[in-house]
């Protein structure tokens, strides 16, 4: 009977696990004062806050978002702080929410703003996220906001360490990203960076490096992708590839210990040069 | 009438540690079902899915979504969070034609990938309904130009619905800026329909699902609803789709499949380096090591004891992984004519290949069997979001659900001020009431969980009385 009650008394409150008003580790941001209080939610319970939006951040591993309303003069910013724990996981989630990418930013490792209401800012393992809800942002406003908010955020400018995975020879500047799962809609590749590769003419492909998720290695990834995949040799390489639903081949091959690839090839032939082409 | 005496109170009553380490056990929903490798009787049971994954199948069942006329595939897709627009299209080519997006889905990302895919699709065989939060402080103008942005970001001329994202009151179904930028979207064949979507409360002053989505149902001017709907959850669900059905309202499902966890321990002398980055997390926030290593335990131990709890199920039914679990929830929800179609969070081509040709099917003994089993073993343990179906028992109209709620705040969180904070000011009367109270609301709540001894302990652990 006892354990019955303390279930019933702990179930019925889940759903509802709650976000705290007392936070007030929130970074004090020049030129603006904070309008009541900071919320804190985690992976648990951010859905209260954004709903179904949540999903994504989930997904990227979210460990806190801290939200405040911050006032200068008539403008009045709600602002967002996602700790998405390390840098490729915020980075991953800006290329999400921002995919036309962002323009560098004193103190911060990238940011975009979006007048008149959004500006967002990524630096280190923190995303921040910014909605005018009161007033409109301006290009010079946001980014004086975004500057300010830099400065009082903690972490490197740089940009993920893990981007340094990825060739250079090639490479679209600009066109790093991170995704989490699922890349190119394929549930047997795992975390992802990737970046997009100058072809013939104006084409461009994406080549990429597996980050096989803990308790993985390289190895085991592609164990499991030789059991799925068709498998070719080249010139003593193994490339093990198969087919997106309208976007081509995709590839891969094991180079140094890490699994790299190609995709969008038209046939064979267009794999094995981009993946030629692409191999550090 | 059965009433507790003062003697069997006390007795019920458990000590405020028991309740910290044995409710910590209490996780509404059967996530767990499968969230570790789970032994199962191999080679004992029948396979659970008659309907293996299929590159070649195609949607069997269509709907009709309430007095919008369309003939509404039984699985539908959800876009949160979805970025390959390839997945959409391939969804299409197997028949689903309802997409469900939202502005804040990725900050507009899947209306974006929706779009790419747009060039693909006949754009009058799929059905697409958009949403977008409503502030108090919107209004017409604002409205349309943030439905503009949709269709822009969709690469389309209209949308088929667009709804109000997650509303939380049954006042703001009648936000004005809302109709009347509807209206005035109709007027220009922007928009053809209305919706709402809404998932339950997540504060105390906020309304249940049901009382929000059948007041919508009956408001009139709403053609769609999106709502939870799934095998441990239910009712709410059911009512609405009962308000639905008789005003001829479009209903579409979300949440099919409750949440997955999996079990880790926490070993003190030995943090994984993910529960080691928590507590760090935690600690630079302000908590103590201890109040953040009490609250990593009570997560492991709920997830435990979830998965304790429901393994016999698992073992009974041979269920091997998550994604048995999830495409059995599913599959559920798609026997239910009235539910029209469930909106599923298609993110890869497998998925597709995994739901839809569970569309048209019948569930399986073995299946319906399994989720029943759950739902019962479960049902008296799980108090019902917003639900106030034993409000009326009580003399004293003691808010229970919202109590439950700090009491969880005080254990499940560690607000412990927070939480004696909010039921110190709680609006009403407080559990105190209960003490000596002559009500009978033993058998109120529908679901089988006994309230009076509930009340009476969270009422000493919110006084420390």
């Amino acid at each position: 009977m006892k354990r019955m009650i303390s279930l019933t008394a702990l179930v019925v409150a889940v759903p509802f696990l709650s976000c705290s008003g007392q936070g007030s580790d929130f970074p004090e941001v020049d030129g603006w004062t904070r309008a009541g209080d900071v919320l804190t939610y985690d992976a648990d319970n951010l859905w209260e806050y954004i709903n179904g939006a949540a999903e994504l951040f989930i997904q990227y591993d979210v460990q806190t978002c801290r939200t405040a309303d911050l006032a200068s003069g008539d403008l009045v910013v709600t602002v967002d702080l996602y700790d998405m724990g390390s840098p490729l996981n915020a980075l991953g989630v800006f290329n999400q929410e921002n995919p036309a990418g962002g323009a560098p930013l004193p103190g911060a490792t990238v940011a975009a703003v979006s007048p008149p209401y959004q500006a967002l800012l990524l630096k280190g393992a923190t995303y921040a996220k910014l909605n005018a809800i009161e007033g409109k942002l301006t290009e010079a406003s946001g980014r004086e906001l975004l500057e300010a908010l830099a400065r009082a955020l903690p972490g490197e400018t740089t940009l993920p360490a893990e981007l340094g995975l990825l060739p250079e020879n090639g490479k679209v500047a600009g066109s790093e990203g991170y995704q989490r799962e699922g890349f190119l809609g394929l549930t047997e590749l795992p975390g992802c960076v990737f970046a997009d590769y100058s072809g013939a003419g104006d084409a461009t492909w994406q080549g990429f490096v597996v980050l096989p998720p803990a308790g993985s290695s390289p190895a085991s990834v592609w164990e499991a992708l030789a059991g799925d995949w068709t498998s070719l040799e080249d010139e003593g390489l193994t490339v093990l590839y198969r087919e997106i639903p309208y976007r081509g081949l995709v590839g891969v091959v094991m180079s140094d210990g890490s699994i790299v690839g190609v995709s969008g090839a038209a046939d064979q032939a267009e794999l094995l040069s981009r993946l030629e082409s692409f191999i550090p | 009438m059965s009433r507790h005496s003062r003697s069997e109170r006390e007795h019920n009553r458990i000590s405020r540690r028991n309740f910290v380490k044995v409710g910590g056990a209490a996780l509404a929903g059967v996530a767990a079902l499968a969230g570790s490798a789970v032994p199962a009787a191999a080679g004992t049971t029948p396979s659970m899915f008659p309907t293996p994954p299929r590159q070649d199948a195609h949607i069997q069942s269509y709907r009709t979504l309430g007095r919008t006329g369309w003939r509404v595939s039984d699985v539908g897709m959800g876009s949160v969070p979805l970025r390959e627009s390839s997945v959409v299209r391939y969804a299409y080519d197997k028949g689903v034609n309802y997409f469900d997006t939202a502005e804040g889905y990725g900050n507009g990302a899947a209306e974006r990938a929706i779009g790419e895919a747009m060039q693909h699709m006949d754009r009058e065989k799929i059905f697409i309904a958009s949403k977008c939060r409503i502030r108090d402080d919107d209004n017409a103008e604002t409205i349309v130009d943030r439905v503009r942005g949709s269709l822009e970001r969709l690469q389309t001329d209209y949308v088929d619905a667009y709804g109000i994202h997650l509303a939380s009151t049954t006042e703001a179904l009648s936000h004005p800026g809302y109709h009347a930028a509807m209206d005035q979207l109709k007027a220009e064949g922007r928009v053809r329909f209305t919706g709402v979507s809404y998932h339950g409360p997540g504060r105390p002053d906020q309304a249940s699902m049901a009382d929000v989505l059948c007041a919508a149902a009956e408001d009139g001017r709403f053609d769609i609803m999106l709502l939870v709907y799934n095998f441990l959850n239910h009712e709410e669900g059911d009512r609405i789709i009962a308000a639905c059905k008789a005003n001829n309202v479009g209903t579409t499902a979300m949440k099919t499949a409750p949440g997955v966890l999996r079990w880790q321990p926490v070993d003190r002398d030995n943090l994984t380096e993910q529960q080691q980055q928590y507590i760090e997390r935690m600690t630079g926030r302000g908590q103590s090591r201890e109040a953040a290593l009490e609250r990593l335990e009570a997560r492991s131990k709920r997830q435990r004891d979830l998965y304790e709890r429901t393994r016999p199920f698992v073992e009974q039914y041979g269920l091997l992984t998550e994604e048995q679990l999830r495409l059995g929830s599913i599959h559920w929800v798609l026997q239910n004519p009235d539910m029209h179609t469930a909106c599923i969070a298609f993110t890869d081509f497998d998925l597709v290949d995994k739901v839809v040709p569970l569309s048209g099917t019948q569930l399986g003994a073995a299946e319906s069997r399994m989720l029943e089993e759950c739902r019962l073993a479960l049902n008296d343990q799980y108090c019902r979001h917003g639900c106030a179906a034993c409000g009326a028992s009580c003399p004293h109209d003691v808010p229970v659900s919202t109590i439950m709620r700090y009491a969880y705040y005080y254990e499940g969180q560690g607000n412990e001020k927070y939480a004696m904070t909010l039921y110190a000011g709680l609006e009403g009367t407080d559990a105190s009431a209960c003490t000596d109270c002559a009500g009978d609301c033993a058998g109120a709540c529908p679901h089988g969980i006994d309230i009076l001894p509930n009340m009476l302990q969270v009422h000493d652990l919110l006084t420390l009385a």
